[in-house]
């Protein structure tokens, strides 16, 4: 199977256009905090009870509980990091491509 | 080298750059990430009145001490995950709303009503079903209680401390023989053991009881002019000689009725040392200060500005029990101890550990306002009246000292 080449992006100079890189850790970022907002939005937060013990939970109460609690991890501590990777990754990206275009032909 | 296969440059693109971003993310990412749970400005003790959040804490054990449904429902979840918990909860519960009324005097009347509710409630349950009511089931299980009649310092310890506290804040009709007659029982028990401490439960006297004890009978001196600063000031120089993990420098946790180091709790444990330094702060502060300093040495910790507490130093490992709580690996962060830690940062002035310790509380304890109620899913309600008072502290023995400077 022969590889299709990418048409080029051209912006109004002529130059290829910018292309964002790591558009997956904005995938992965977005599909986080989505299932995490529907988790909130759903009211599971309230089944975090299940960490103290106090409350009488029924195993899917329990269930929807620890899963909240992983994804509330994954919420706070991993999309911070995608977002902050995505923006590395394409700052560095952005500096290079610079870089080659100052450079004299 | 053709099309298709990946130059080194092309390797380093696809893969490389990635996982640097990531690595670097995630320095940048994880010593950051306790700002964004840092506790608002003014939430401390330090705070003139009462903090917005030590109000909304509040809101909610008012209402279950208001509302008999609610309140016979909470209780009884309590009694059945731990009667300790429930009976804990009674005592700090007092002990904040009375910081809060003095801190606030509009809160005075309520403070006053539902502590009296708490304790004529609690001395009804003791009169009627006994102290074991509120003791673990080992209480009546394992060997003979050592000294008789079988009496809990447990018990009698904060039901004194809450009755004194109450009376700091008004005086009321009744409770001075109800407290002089409790102050006289512990202290005729402690007095016979070579270690001035008696049982919480069978041949078990715990360092968090006694202490307890011991700032009860502080206040009551306050409160009533009785004098036994004498029984203190030997108290103090008997635990300095017999009670001191030598390793640490720390006051152990339990002990028989000889002195003997329990099983029970043989080496320091953070569930004990910090609610007891913040005790002994009305018996000698001196000593007082130099435990806290010491125990924060051994089992104060904190990861990327998240505090949290040991509840055994690494010197002598200790194994999970109902004490300590959920203990998290490798960190060997316990939920309980680090509870406990948040009152000791507090009373000692020690705003960055404090700081630390609400940070963590604020990522792990998944809160939720609603209602004008602040409750921490995490938490139970004995970790929630711990924590009200932690924000509270200060004035009841401040005023204690002040009526002694008197």
């Amino acid at each position: 199977m022969s590889e299709r080449a990418r048409p080029p992006c051209r912006d109004s100079d002529g130059r290829d256009a910018f292309q964002f890189k790591g558009r997956r850790f904005i995938g992965y970022s977005l599909f986080l905090s989505a299932t995490f907002l529907l988790f909130r939005l759903a009211g599971f937060r309230e089944y975090t009870s299940v960490l103290s013990g106090t409350e009488a939970l029924g195993s899917l109460q329990r269930f929807l509980g620890f899963a909240y609690i992983i994804l509330y991890f994954l919420f706070a501590g991993v999309v911070p990091i995608l977002l902050i990777a995505f923006f590395l990754l394409n700052a560095a990206s952005f500096i290079k491509r610079r870089l080659l275009v100052s450079e004299p032909e | 080298m053709n099309s298709r296969s990946y130059s080194l440059a092309s390797l380093a693109e696809k893969f490389l750059a990635p996982s640097v971003a990531i690595l670097l993310a995630t320095v940048l990412w994880l010593p950051t990430m306790h700002i964004f749970y840092r506790p608002a400005e003014g939430v401390g003790p330090s705070h003139q009145g009462v903090s917005s959040q030590a109000r909304l804490l509040a809101a909610r054990h008012l209402r279950i001490w208001t509302e008999p449904a609610l309140r016979e429902r909470e209780l009884r979840k309590m009694q059945a995950r731990n009667p300790e918990w429930d009976f804990m909860s009674r005592a700090f519960l007092v002990l904040s709303l009375c910081n809060m009324a003095l801190r606030d005097p509009s809160y005075q009347k309520q403070a006053c009503d539902i502590s009296d509710v708490i304790i004529e409630n609690t001395l009804a349950l003791e009169r009627e079903k006994g102290m074991h009511h509120f003791l673990l089931g080992y209480a009546g299980r394992t060997g003979p209680w050592v000294m008789q009649p079988a009496r809990s310092q447990f018990i009698d310890g904060e039901i004194a401390l809450m009755i004194a506290a109450r009376r700091l804040v008004a005086e009321k009709d009744g409770y001075k023989s109800l407290l002089t007659d409790r102050i006289r029982l512990m202290t005729e028990r402690m007095r016979k053991s070579p270690v001035l401490c008696a049982e919480s439960y069978p041949d078990e006297c715990w360092l968090f009881c006694n202490a307890i004890s011991l700032a009860a009978i502080r206040l009551s001196d306050v409160l009533d002019g009785s004098d036994h600063s004498q029984f203190l000031a030997q108290w103090v120089r008997t635990a300095k000689d017999k009670l001191i993990d030598p390793q640490t420098g720390v006051l152990i946790s339990a002990y028989g009725v000889d002195g003997r180091p329990s099983p029970a709790g043989y080496s320091p444990e953070g569930t004990s040392i910090w609610l007891a330094c913040h005790m002994l702060q009305l018996v000698d502060k001196t000593f007082a200060s130099e435990q806290y300093r010491r125990a924060k040495k051994e089992l104060g910790r904190s990861f990327f500005g998240f505090g949290y507490s040991r509840e055994w130093p690494e010197s002598s490992p200790g194994e999970m029990d109902i004490d300590s709580g959920p203990v998290l690996p490798v960190l060997n962060a316990s939920a309980s101890a680090s509870g406990l830690a948040i009152v000791a940062a507090s009373a000692f002035d020690d705003w960055p550990y404090f700081s630390q310790l609400l940070s963590s509380l604020n990522l792990v304890g998944f809160p939720e306002e609603t209602k004008g109620q602040l409750e921490y899913h995490a938490s139970n309600p004995v970790g929630d009246a711990v924590l009200l008072y932690s924000l509270v502290l200060g004035p009841l023995f401040g005023e204690a000292k002040g009526r002694a400077d008197q």
